[in-house]
């Protein structure tokens, strides 16, 4: 007789569970075993291009803060030029600024207050970052105002990436002067080269070049009205020109020039299409006392420097300078709006 | 005394019906599938996840200066990319992180090992790693093209947050520069290690292994309380015997 259909139901059931347990718990199994293996290894992926290819900044606005404060630390520890030590400074120090301060550290040797030295901390309130590949490279810091109450324009070189940025020059703003506006530090400035005059009245270099001539030959240069007035630029061709007058009266004279310091001349664009441009100069001025007159005296600081102080009849003075531009655009005059300048050596005879 | 007799069926019950039996082993199977699965996924989250960090060693090709990581590599995995050197001889050691194109500046010609990449599986992963240039770079603690570094007598450590950023990209990336002087030979244990996110961090299939094999074990739990066994009519207990009365 066969069996009721509940009977045989219930005597395959347990089979078909315990079936269904067996192959359920493999495959927990297996899935537990195996799964773990397929996690796989995060992939190198190169970073995008920027937007725009645009050229990178020399450095980082962070970068930027840390290297001003390893050239604050330098200068810091030259703070007294009579124990000033020159190799240490010249760690961090280069150019027109490593050069007046060895003439300041050689004058404070000789026991004669030394001129006053560019900014010693170097707390930057803002940076000019410029979008240049390849080295040698630059940027600017402006500082606080320091001793002289006017703030410095800190200018740092680097000649290549396994060499440091140097402070090469601390010009200071002229009064009444303010600095064009760039873009901001993590924005960058694009870089003007020294013969490139688009939207400009002239190039970076033209500037350097004819301000150099107004300074020699005041408002008799040809480029005297392409200039703004400026405290500068009338110190220096007054003092000239007093010092010829006196001389050429006495049978003397007074001779100048002024040469661009080798790769000096450096230049961001501005915010308003115009440029900011740094140059470097050596000038050397010679003073001769009337053939056959009396042999004067130098003045301290130059005696520091000549190492000597009497029987002078002829005297020749080699200043180093730095002078900042603000370049407008289209065909505006062009102001020096920070000036460093200070003699780094002298000869007397 | 009177026999007690057969109870006769419940008139509310239905018979137990080979559907039923059928209902029942697909509940049962969901249940077990489900309690499977989820266990499974518990544990590929817990016991079974992958490792926290991930840690590749790197040993510099013979002769060479420096090591330097490819650009994108310090971005591998997680906010932040830590690297670790050591020299055997005690000798300085310089960690720096630069960007791609300060890099290539910084080491010229020089004699490097670049690592390009990561490779084996997360419990024992590979450098992958190649030689170029020759000769010797320069003492990197002369050099401002850091943008953040770390040096000490036998080993030096940094961490580097791996944030994107736009001024980087443009510089081609950050990559690490491992050395002692620029000059000598280049450590000899170089570590990178970078914390696990995202589907390295955890296995991809771990929740919903975990979150499905819940709702199927529900499933089944609540197959079985619609179709429970009734037991069967043979089997009831027997009814209490009547009582007898003696007069």
């Amino acid at each position: 007789m066969r069996p009721p259909r509940t009977t045989r139901a219930r005597a395959t059931t347990p089979a078909a569970a315990r079936a269904t347990t067996r192959a359920a718990a493999l495959a927990a199994c297996a899935a537990v075993l195996v799964l773990p293996a397929c996690a796989e290894l995060p992939a190198v992926t190169a970073p995008a291009a920027a937007a725009g290819e645009r050229t990178a900044l020399v450095v980082q606005p962070a970068q930027a803060a840390r290297i001003a404060e390893a050239a604050t630390a330098a200068l810091g520890a030259a703070g007294d030029p009579a124990a000033t030590d020159l190799d240490a400074l010249a760690a961090r120090v280069t150019g027109p600024e490593l050069d007046l301060r060895r003439a300041a550290a050689t004058v404070a040797a000789a026991g004669v207050a030394p001129p006053a030295a560019g900014a010693d901390d170097l707390d930057a309130i803002s940076s000019v970052l410029p979008r240049q590949d390849g080295w040698p490279r630059w940027f600017l810091t402006v500082t606080e105002p320091g001793e002289d109450s006017k703030p410095s324009v800190v200018v740092l070189r680097s000649p290549s990436a396994r060499e440091p940025y140097r402070v090469w020059g601390t010009p200071s703003l002229l009064p009444g002067a303010s600095l064009p506006t760039t873009g901001a530090p993590a924005d960058g400035a694009a870089v003007v080269g020294p013969d490139e005059d688009t939207n400009l009245p002239m190039s970076p270099r033209a500037v350097a070049e004819r301000y150099a001539d107004v300074l020699l030959h005041g408002d008799d240069s040809e480029f005297a009205d392409r200039f703004t007035a400026d405290a500068y630029r009338s110190s220096v061709v007054s003092s000239a020109q007093e010092q010829t007058g006196a001389l050429e009266a006495a049978g003397g004279s007074l001779t100048q020039e002024r040469d661009l310091l080798d790769d000096s001349v450096v230049a961001v664009r501005t915010r308003d299409g115009g440029a900011l441009v740094v140059a470097g100069y050596r000038s050397s001025v010679t003073a001769r006392g009337p053939a056959g007159g009396r042999p004067g005296t130098l003045q301290d600081v130059a005696a520091a420097l000549a190492g000597r102080d009497g029987d002078v009849t002829s005297v020749t003075t080699v200043l180093e300078e730095v002078v900042v531009f603000a370049v407008p655009p289209g065909d505006g005059q062009v102001s020096a709006v920070a000036v460093q300048s200070g003699p780094v050596s002298v000869e007397a005879s | 005394m009177v026999e007690p007799g057969p109870t006769p069926t419940d008139p509310g019950e239905t018979p137990t019906t080979p559907e039923d039996h059928v209902r029942r082993a697909i509940a049962r199977l969901l249940l077990l599938a489900g309690v499977g699965c989820a266990v499974a996924g518990a544990l590929l989250l817990t016991v079974l996840a992958p490792p926290g960090t991930l840690t590749a060693g790197v040993r510099p090709a013979a002769g060479s200066v420096a090591v330097v990581t490819t650009p994108g590599l310090l971005e591998l995995s997680g906010p932040a990319a830590t690297v670790r050197a050591s020299a055997e001889d005690g000798r300085d050691v310089f960690v720096g992180v630069t960007t791609a194109r300060d890099a290539r500046a910084w080491l010229g010609e020089a004699a490097r090992t670049e690592v390009t990449g990561v490779a084996g599986d997360l419990d024992e992963p590979l450098a992958r790693t190649g030689a170029q240039g020759s000769g010797a770079a320069a003492d990197p603690r002369a050099a401002d093209v850091w943008l953040a570094s770390a040096d000490g007598p036998g080993s030096a450590e940094l961490t580097w947050d791996t944030t994107s950023d736009e001024a980087l990209d443009a510089a081609g990336g950050a990559v690490a520069v491992v050395t002692t002087d620029g000059t000598a030979a280049a450590p000899q244990q170089v570590e990178l290690t970078w914390r696990l996110t995202g589907d390295a961090a955890r296995h991809p299939v771990a929740v919903p292994l975990a979150a499905g094999g819940a709702v199927l074990a529900v499933l089944g739990a609540v197959g079985l309380l619609l179709h429970r066994r009734r037991p069967a009519r043979g089997s009831r207990p027997p009814a209490r015997p009547a009582r007898q009365e003696t007069r």
